[in-house]
């Protein structure tokens, strides 16, 4: 599945639908909204810290949601809370964990990835995997919500506690760190952008 | 725009994150600029690539350990706000019936109110003083509408030119004095005030008169040219003995140089936007367009509004005279201790007739408040029976 199509629109009375069987406690509500939002979740995760704690982390900001569910007002689409809460775990990690480097194998190779699969994989969309893994923390956050996710720069704000100026100046800096990154991955014999 | 301001702004402008005067602005840019132009064609490569990225299945057994730490059929709390307590919920209820009482207590008048009322009402109508103009205070002037754009050929029409501002500003200050004289005869120094005012080119606004105790009482507002200000002040001193004499300048340069600078900046914004409006063709364009045209013609003509009016208060100044015949006296002066009881007395009837009456009003209104009152409890049972 690609960014584009995780962007799943749901009806507003489906929402609150939701929102109130969550609140009341049903099962089927939790496994309506995990078929919704596991996967996004994860590969949230997955790009926010490094591969081995994105299963962990995924699985904490995953309950820390269905919990707090109480606390959700409607001020805002249930998904652009999801995604405040889903960062501010991952957030929250980083900052228990000391600063990790991207290792070359973290980034280039994906351990539920078959080994065939992976050779067969276009080789620009791992470059600018690896390129975005490779950006600052503060950078590859607003490019991972923006592009990956499809947030608005305000929902962007509103995940990362920032001022909308700051995403947008964040993400123009971003891209101008990417197409360097890619020019050079392009002289080394990988495909231009 | 020069290309490191629009460089900054191409990504906001693919992602349609900019204001519509932004985006036309760096769109004028891209059509002239070779260089800039290919950097966004590259940055809307990399967009595409890059929501294009392909995403990751989640794990097995993800689900299964999330939802085993979550418990099932036990409601979840939904967190109370502010807004919901009780105590605010009741002080909000307590503020709408206290703004109706103030809505509806200011229409009982006492006694002495309507006579003092009456009595100025009498003086303004009075012949003696037709001769000199009693005219309030002018307003400052309403903001026009915009003209709405008729087709997508004609031009918007061009605002019309003001006055530069100068370049340097003069100080302007806004004068008031209050100024309370003991007379001899009160009838008499009354209308030579207002003569005073009407001979430098002024005019009264309001004058009031009372009788008090075997004497009289009043007052006469009037507006004078500020260089004028201090002869009629000499003037009006000569009247009888000054016993109190206040005067205050406020000083309101600031503000206007501030007010110009904002209409020169509001004139060129709305210049820009018609230039936007002349090239727009589509028509979501130049609805937005007519959108930020309402606003800005909006806004210039509040600032027009507040400069004139302040031009006008700098350039006639206010004076309050309180004329108080010998012997009479005035209301801030204590009364004696027998007075004190008999006006405590009255005060107190006065104001178990209003209470009364508030409380019909309130009665006949009822179902204006005690409704959504009702509604509010059975809402705050229902919340609770859940």
């Amino acid at each position: 599945m690609s960014a584009r199509t995780m962007t799943v629109m749901v009806d507003c009375s489906d929402e609150r639908k939701l929102v109130r069987d969550l609140r009341a406690g049903r099962r089927e509500a939790f496994e309506e909204f995990l078929d919704l939002y596991e996967q996004r979740v994860y590969n949230l995760a997955c790009r926010m810290v490094s591969r081995q704690d994105a299963e962990d982390v995924a699985q904490e900001a995953l309950v820390e949601i269905c919990r707090s569910v109480g606390g959700f007002r409607g001020q805002s689409t249930l998904s652009t809370w999801v995604y405040r809460v889903a960062t501010n775990v991952c957030l929250q990690h980083r900052r228990r964990r000391p600063a990790e480097t991207v290792p070359l194998d973290d980034a280039q190779s994906d351990p539920h990835d078959d080994p065939s699969e992976a050779a067969a994989r276009n080789q620009t969309a791992a470059d600018v995997d690896h390129a975005v893994r490779t950006l600052p923390e503060m950078y590859r956050d607003v490019v991972v919500l923006h592009e990956m996710h499809g947030l608005t720069y305000s929902e962007c704000a509103a995940a990362l506690g920032c001022p909308v100026g700051t995403v947008k100046s964040r993400l123009s800096e971003a891209f101008r760190k990417l197409r360097e990154l890619l020019r050079d991955y392009a002289s080394e014999g990988g495909v231009a952008l | 725009m020069n290309c490191q301001r629009v460089r900054d702004d191409i990504k906001a402008y693919i992602d349609g994150e900019l204001s519509v005067l932004a985006r036309w602005q760096v769109a004028r840019h891209l059509e002239s600029c070779d260089a800039c132009r290919q950097e966004e064609i590259a940055m809307t490569k990399l967009t595409e690539k890059l929501s294009d990225t392909e995403q990751t299945p989640a794990p097995e057994g993800l689900r299964d350990r999330v939802m085993s730490e979550l418990e099932f059929e036990k409601p979840v709390q939904k967190a109370r706000s502010w807004t919901t307590h009780p105590a605010v919920q009741f002080l909000t209820v307590g503020a709408i019936v206290a703004i109706l009482a103030a809505i509806v207590a200011p229409t009982f008048y006492s006694a002495k109110q309507r006579s003092s009322v009456v009595a100025r009402q009498a003086v303004l109508r009075h012949p003696q003083y037709g001769g000199i103009p009693v005219r309030p205070m002018s307003p400052p002037a309403m903001p026009a509408e915009a003209p709405a754009r008729e087709n997508a050929g004609e031009s918007y029409p061009t605002p019309r030119d003001e006055q530069p501002a100068a370049s340097q500003m003069p100080l302007m200050i806004i004068k008031t004095a209050e100024i309370q004289i003991e007379v001899k005869r009160f009838r008499q120094v009354y209308d030579e005030a207002v003569v005073i005012a009407g001979s430098v080119g002024g005019y009264v606004t309001d004058s009031s008169a009372e009788k008090m105790g075997d004497g009289q009482y009043g007052t006469v507002t009037m507006r004078v040219p500020a260089n004028s200000f201090d002869r009629v002040l000499d003037r009006l001193g000569r009247l009888g003995k000054i016993e109190s004499k206040k005067i205050t300048g406020e000083d309101v340069t600031g503000e206007v140089v501030d007010l110009e600078a904002r209409l020169r900046n509001k004139r060129a914004e709305e210049r820009q936007y018609l230039e936007i409006m002349n090239r727009a063709k589509r028509i979501p364009d130049i609805m937005a367009v007519s959108n930020e045209l309402y606003r800005v013609r909006g806004e210039i003509e509040e600032a027009q509004g507040r400069l004139k009016y302040l031009r006008s208060a700098v350039s006639m100044s206010t004076i309050n005279v309180a004329l108080n015949e010998k012997g009479t006296r005035r209301p801030d002066e204590g009364p004696s201790l027998l007075n004190t009881l008999s006006n405590a007395a009255n005060s107190l009837v006065d104001t178990a007739r209003t209470l009364a009456r508030i409380a019909i009003w309130l009665i006949v209104y009822s179902p204006f408040w005690a409704i959504p009152i009702g509604i509010w409890v059975v809402i705050r049972r229902r919340s609770a029976a859940r």
